[in-house]
């Protein structure tokens, strides 16, 4: 293919043949190409073809084997070399590749995304907390409530819920804040949760498999904990920022929930910890048994009745062991309590 | 490269600018990709993904359609995919403002009617409904509109010429007909779309003309859709029954379920499985018939297309579908995605091997297309979740 190759070797230039197809016609037309300092001179045979293109301004369109595709600035027109006069001629002169420019602008780019999903995601949640009035998370965790009441009535035992709102009285000097309300629902179910506003939700399947009010005690001292430190209210506002996340970047329902799942899981275990912690400092800053809680795990995960309770939370080895403590302090209920707590489902109400 | 090495061999027998020697059709696209070489795009293109939280995927499509575009060649000259990752992007965020806009237009709008007159607060949404519809199928024909003026063939461009709103009203319009008709309208419906849409496209100076005649694929589609009836009431009717046989039992757990919650949850799923199961059983089946109507299909719109005095030609069959959209579901499937470098390479190779033409397209006689390109990426039609399309 080379013309001329000794022809001045002060230049490094040489003559090659090439086609060049001038963006007007699909003809391609022959042309020679020459290189000088800075451009790639391009002319045909016949005199219609006489460009010159910058050196700095020409970028590698399309490569095949035999071939390579070469385009100036944003131009349409295309030169196609073949791949031996290109490696010869014009590889050495011309960027092929990224760019360090590239690469940093790349790499910042990276950066600049994982940040702002770290930050929606981990601190505008802590941050915006305080800032939201109370009443919002109140009526999205009244929109559960509601729901849940609908299929299950709420418990009405007069005895039973004093016994329940005394036992939080005696929490509330050592740092326990008084949930919104502390609701028993008829529900078969082994479970206990905090809505966002604050009310706890105990159902009624808790009561039935705790052997003793100690235990029961733990769980709700337990779910004090997530009310004090606004457990519901923060996973509430961080899964709305993951949803916004997710919907900003285009990805589809099953990778949102997915994340959302894992995300919540991740942040899920560290709250249920200090909500393992809360309750047993609590309970025995009150001079409380503060051993029920950590009985209860230990049987729940060896019975299946209480799967519930424990499905979205850490591994139940590591909570039991803990939660254990030792069987010192007073017992949180008195016997008649007690029975009047199991009994408050004698009565219902729709409310 | 056919013209090309003529040109550059000039010794060659054959003079460039002769039309080709046999009026017999000849494959219309020759692809020469190859497997590794896909792979090392895809390997970065999932690390960039990943690391940029998916943002990167519109950089990852144009990598892969330059990949594909230069590996096949028309005429012997390559392809030329032109268009760039940050019009995909910038595309797509426009997209997502006027969706986002026109929902926010919608809500105030029916507030503020609501505050008039209860009954008028509804007539926003629906017209949201109707926009977002007309949208969507127009975002067809501007993603078709975007490919063509980023393809480049010798220095040539494509275009489209038209408005994706008219094409997305029209489209909109034929879907009702088709549904008022029970579905019986459908082959005239995607013959006039397409139609549409080929006729609306041109390449340089040359223009794709398609006129097809759709009541010749109506037997087929009849047949495919008397197949899906009846495989509806095979298969229907046991699952029904079945459901139908477990409902004094779910009745009598509902009522149990304060001793046993267990028994209701065990009813509830026998139901959901005995659907799901119906449900891929159904789909199964009846892809089986859609994939050989969708052959005629496109058999019948290629065979009735020509590029100015190309004519075009398909040999897809059905079976060549069936097992395309098998094998790349259970690939997928089996390697976790991992085998999607294999997905592309399959398409590719089966687009190349059933895609004819007859003809030749004179490079002295394309000029140049004074159609406007499209100055964004297809944003819309990745914005309404028919993200990923290469083709």
């Amino acid at each position: 293919m080379h013309d001329d190759p000794a022809h001045s070797p002060e230049r490094r230039s040489s003559r090659a043949v090439a086609g060049y197809f001038d963006g007007h016609i699909a003809q391609p037309h022959q042309v020679t190409l020459a290189v000088t300092h800075d451009t790639l001179q391009i002319r045909s045979t016949d005199g219609v073809i006489a460009t010159a293109w910058p050196l700095s301004r020409i970028a590698v369109a399309g490569r095949a084997d035999d071939a390579v595709s070469l385009r100036c600035r944003r131009d349409v027109s295309r030169l196609v070399v073949p791949a031996a006069t290109f490696r010869e001629l014009l590889a050495p002169r011309i960027r092929t590749g990224f760019g360090l420019l590239g690469w940093g602008i790349a790499v910042i780019g990276c950066l600049i995304v994982l940040l702002l999903a770290v930050l929606l995601v981990d601190m505008l949640p802590n941050l915006l907390l305080p800032a939201i009035p109370a009443g919002w998370y109140q009526r999205i965790g009244g929109v559960t409530e509601t729901a849940l009441l609908a299929q299950h009535p709420r418990c009405a035992g007069v005895d039973g819920q004093q016994a329940l709102d005394v036992f939080v009285d005696r929490l509330t000097p050592y740092g326990a804040v008084r949930p919104g309300r502390l609701i028993v629902s008829d529900n078969p179910l082994v479970n206990a949760f905090t809505l966002p506003g604050g009310d706890v939700i105990l159902m009624h399947g808790l009561i039935a498999s705790a052997r003793s009010g100690d235990e029961l005690a733990g769980v709700i001292a337990h779910e004090l904990g997530h009310v004090a430190h606004r457990d519901p209210d923060r996973r509430l506002l961080r899964q709305l920022g993951l949803g916004a996340v997710t919907a900003a970047l285009g990805w589809n329902q099953l990778g949102g929930d997915a994340t959302r799942g894992l995300v919540g899981m991740s942040y899920g275990r560290a709250a249920e910890t200090a909500a393992d912690a809360f309750a047993i400092s609590t309970l025995r800053a009150a001079g409380l048994r503060a051993d029920g809680l950590g009985m209860f795990l230990a049987r729940s995960s060896a019975e299946q009745d209480a799967l519930a309770f424990l499905s979205d939370h850490p591994s139940t080895a590591d909570r039991v062991a803990r939660t254990r403590q030792p069987a010192t302090g007073q017992a949180a209920f008195t016997e008649r309590e007690w029975r009047a707590i199991r009994d408050i489902c004698a009565r219902t109400s729709l409310i | 490269m056919g013209t090309l090495i003529n040109l550059l061999n000039p010794n060659e027998s054959r003079p460039m600018d002769q039309p080709s020697p046999s009026p017999q059709p000849t494959p219309a696209l020759l692809y020469d990709g190859r497997l590794g070489e896909l792979y090392a795009i895809f390997l970065v293109n999932i690390l960039l993904t990943i690391l940029t939280l998916g943002i990167f995927r519109f950089w990852a499509i144009t990598r892969y359609r330059r990949y594909l575009w230069s590996h096949m060649r028309f005429q012997g000259e390559r392809l030329e995919y032109t268009g760039t990752g940050g019009q995909l992007f910038v595309g797509y965020l426009l997209g997502g403002l006027l969706l986002f806009g026109a929902i926010a237009l919608a809500t105030l709008l029916s507030w503020l009617l609501g505050q008039v007159m209860p009954a008028l607060a509804v007539i926003p949404i629906i017209l949201l409904y109707l926009f977002i519809a007309v949208l969507a199928a127009g975002a067809i024909f501007s993603a078709q509109r975007y490919r063509l003026s980023r393809t480049v063939w010798c220095g040539i461009r494509g275009g489209m010429q038209g408005s994706m709103f008219r094409y997305g009203i029209r489209a909109i319009l034929y879907w009702l007909a088709t549904l008022v008709t029970f579905f019986q309208l459908m082959p005239w419906m995607q013959v006039r779309l397409a139609e549409r849409r080929i006729n609306a496209s041109s390449f340089g100076s040359a223009r794709f003309t398609c006129d097809g005649r759709a009541r010749q694929l109506y037997l087929p589609f009849l047949a495919t859709f008397l197949v899906s009836m009846v495989m509806l009431v095979v298969i229907g009717t046991p699952v029904g029954l079945f459901v139908r046989s477990l409902m004094p039992a779910m009745a009598a757990a509902g009522r149990s379920a304060r001793t046993d919650p267990g028994v209701l949850t065990t009813v509830m799923q026998q139901i959901q499985w005995s659907v799901i199961a119906g449900g891929l059983l159904f789909f199964a089946i009846t892809s089986l018939v859609r994939c050989w109507y969708s052959a005629c299909l496109e058999r019948h719109i290629v065979g009735h297309s020509a590029l100015a005095s190309v004519r075009l030609g398909s040999t897809l069959t059905g079976g060549a579908l069936f097992r395309l959209v098998l094998g790349n579901g259970c690939i997928l499937l089996f390697t976790l995605g991992l085998g999607y470098p294999i997905v592309m390479q399959r398409t590719a190779q089966l687009l190349a091997r059933t895609l004819w033409a007859q003809g030749w397209l004179d490079p002295a006689a394309l000029t140049q297309s004074t159609l406007p390109q499209s100055r964004f990426g297809e944003g819309l039609y990745q914005q309404l979740d028919a993200g990923g399309a290469l083709f």
